[in-house]
């Protein structure tokens, strides 16, 4: 597998996480939206990880390329993460509009987020890296 | 050095894209007081009508879309995209104006001007990005349908300006032929193929649903833009039927990919894209028969138009709104559904039933009904855009 294949995988479980989460969100069952939002947000952010922590480092390194699209993809990560917290204290106070705003507006910062990525940094990275070796070392984090 | 494409990851500016969809949804709500005005009088002049919708509306849209969508889904890069938003707009602009006019006056030198105002801006952009996209490498099957798509809108503009030029006597050729034409690249060739493309990256991504089958993204490009060449080429009624069929059978893989999406939240904006297929197939059907039933066949694929733009457009302007004040450190930057909230869109949605309701009254002889929702409905989308607009322009200054 490499490396496109393998986060684009994940990419596509985050968003069936996130439906879910959605789903029962909709439904006004509370508790089941807390437990399914949190493995969402569990899973986005050990994506994050992989790509922040092994990913975008060794792209750096080979690519010599440091101040450019890594970057825009961390402050993107960083963005999602604010919704998140915006989202899960909508959770806390059970205010659907508020939730289902946010999650509106993660989702689609996710969709072109993971476009760029699908379209240009993961093919690019399976041509200049090890790709069996980031994907080694990228499932040793966990399994989103 | 950086590697191509990677440079281009950055967020184009909002006010590309703004410029373009006001235009377009003001050039919508023009277009549908024409109409009006025209079922008060008990007349249809259809070129004026047409192209306001055709250009003004759509194309207006979809190349400012293309401008947003380029570097994000193509990692294709234009250069000095701020100047040249700006004379590509001003100059259509000035470009659908001249020529409806023309259309309605009778004017060729109205007209005339338009057209080369037209041919600058519209031809040279799509031309431009053609070019850009042709350089890309290893594009995805969407952005790869782009290129098939902007094709066939340069040779809708050759084959348009060639009717044109015939139709005031310049040129000596069919007229009807290059008319034939010139609805074949533009409709199927560029404006259905370019949304059938652009589904092909959103749907599953927006909508949580399954893939579409590799070998509809894959084939459904060139076999569009391969049937509008060959029936332009050698017209015979073969190549609009299997235009026709494979416009019904994306029609129908779509709506099946909606309905087995895994986000379940009720959505005007999901509903719009049922609307916007069914629409689809319809036109399609009717494609073999626009000798007798042409008007049908054109209000027809208006409405699949217009719910698949207004279904994007709601989206993408929400969205823009919120990414460019966040980018830009806004704090507490209102998420999509404080822009334009989901009460707009199910407004929006509603009207937009009504008008659909309301073809039972057109087939009855009675068309004012029909226009009326029809200039509601865009008076609506220009209000909510320039709501997503100008709550952009506050928070920025503020």
């Amino acid at each position: 597998m490499n490396i496109t294949q393998y986060l684009t995988e994940e990419h596509r479980k985050c968003d069936t996480y996130y439906a879910e989460a959605e789903k029962a969100v909709n439904a006004g069952d509370w508790e089941k939206a807390k437990e399914l939002f949190n493995t969402f947000k569990e899973k986005t952010l050990l994506h994050f990880q992989k790509e922040e922590d092994v990913l975008f480092p060794e792209f750096e390194r080979v690519t010599g390329i440091v101040m450019g699209p890594t970057q825009v993809m961390r402050m993107e990560h960083d963005q999602a993460r604010q919704l998140m917290e915006e989202m899960e204290r909508a959770l806390e106070q059970k205010d659907k509009d508020t939730f289902l705003s946010a999650g509106e507006s993660l989702m689609v910062l996710l969709q072109q987020h993971n476009m760029k990525e699908e379209q240009i940094l993961y093919p690019m990275s399976d041509q200049h890296l090890d790709a069996d070796r980031m994907v080694e070392a990228m499932g040793k984090l966990g399994e989103v | 050095m950086t590697p191509q494409g990677l440079q281009l990851l950055y967020l184009p500016p909002f006010s590309i894209i703004a410029r373009f969809f006001v235009t377009a949804v003001f050039f919508a709500f023009i277009g549908s007081t024409y109409l009006t005005y025209q079922a008060v009088k008990g007349e249809l002049l259809l070129p004026p009508a047409v192209h306001l919708f055709t250009l003004g509306f759509m194309a207006m849209t979809m190349i400012g879309a293309l401008f947003q969508m380029l570097p994000v889904v193509a990692g294709v890069t234009l250069e000095r995209p701020l100047e040249l938003a700006f004379a590509v707009h001003v100059s259509s602009l000035g470009g659908v104006l001249l020529l409806v006019l023309g259309f309605i006056t009778g004017g060729k030198a109205s007209a005339l001007t338009g057209l080369l105002l037209l041919l600058a801006s519209f031809g040279g952009t799509a031309a431009y990005m053609l070019y850009k996209l042709l350089k890309a490498e290893n594009l995805r099957d969407a952005p790869r349908g782009f290129i098939f798509a902007l094709t066939a809108f340069l040779l809708g503009l050759l084959t348009g300006s060639s009717a044109l030029l015939t139709l005031a006597g310049f040129l000596k050729l069919d007229y009807a032929r290059l008319f034939d034409a010139h609805v074949g690249f533009m409709l199927w060739g560029w404006t259905a193929l370019l949304v059938a493309s652009v589904s092909f990256q959103v749907i599953e991504m927006f909508f949580v649903t399954p893939p579409y089958p590799r070998y509809l993204t894959r084939y459904l490009p060139p076999a569009v833009l391969a049937l509008t060449v060959l029936r332009a080429l050698i017209p015979f009624v073969l190549w609009d039927l299997l235009l026709s069929a494979l416009f019904v059978a994306y029609a129908a893989v779509t709506a099946h990919r909606l309905s087995l999406r895994r986000r379940r939240v009720p959505d005007p904006l999901v509903y719009l894209w049922y609307y916007a297929v069914f629409f689809l197939a319809v036109s399609a059907l009717l494609y073999p028969f626009k000798e007798r039933l042409f008007a049908w066949f054109l209000l027809s694929f208006g409405l699949f138009v217009l719910s698949v733009i207004s279904s994007m457009m709601m989206r993408i302007v929400a969205f823009l709104v919120w990414m460019h004040l966040t980018s830009q450190g806004v704090p507490n930057a209102p998420t999509m559904f404080k822009v334009i909230e989901p009460s707009d869109a199910w407004t929006l949605f509603s009207v937009h039933t009504a008008l659909i309701a309301s073809l039972v009254l057109l087939v009855e002889g009675f068309p004012l009904f029909t226009a009326l929702f029809l200039s509601a409905e865009t008076f609506l989308l220009c209000c909510f855009v320039l709501k997503g607009v100008l709550t952009y322009a506050r928070l920025r200054r503020a």
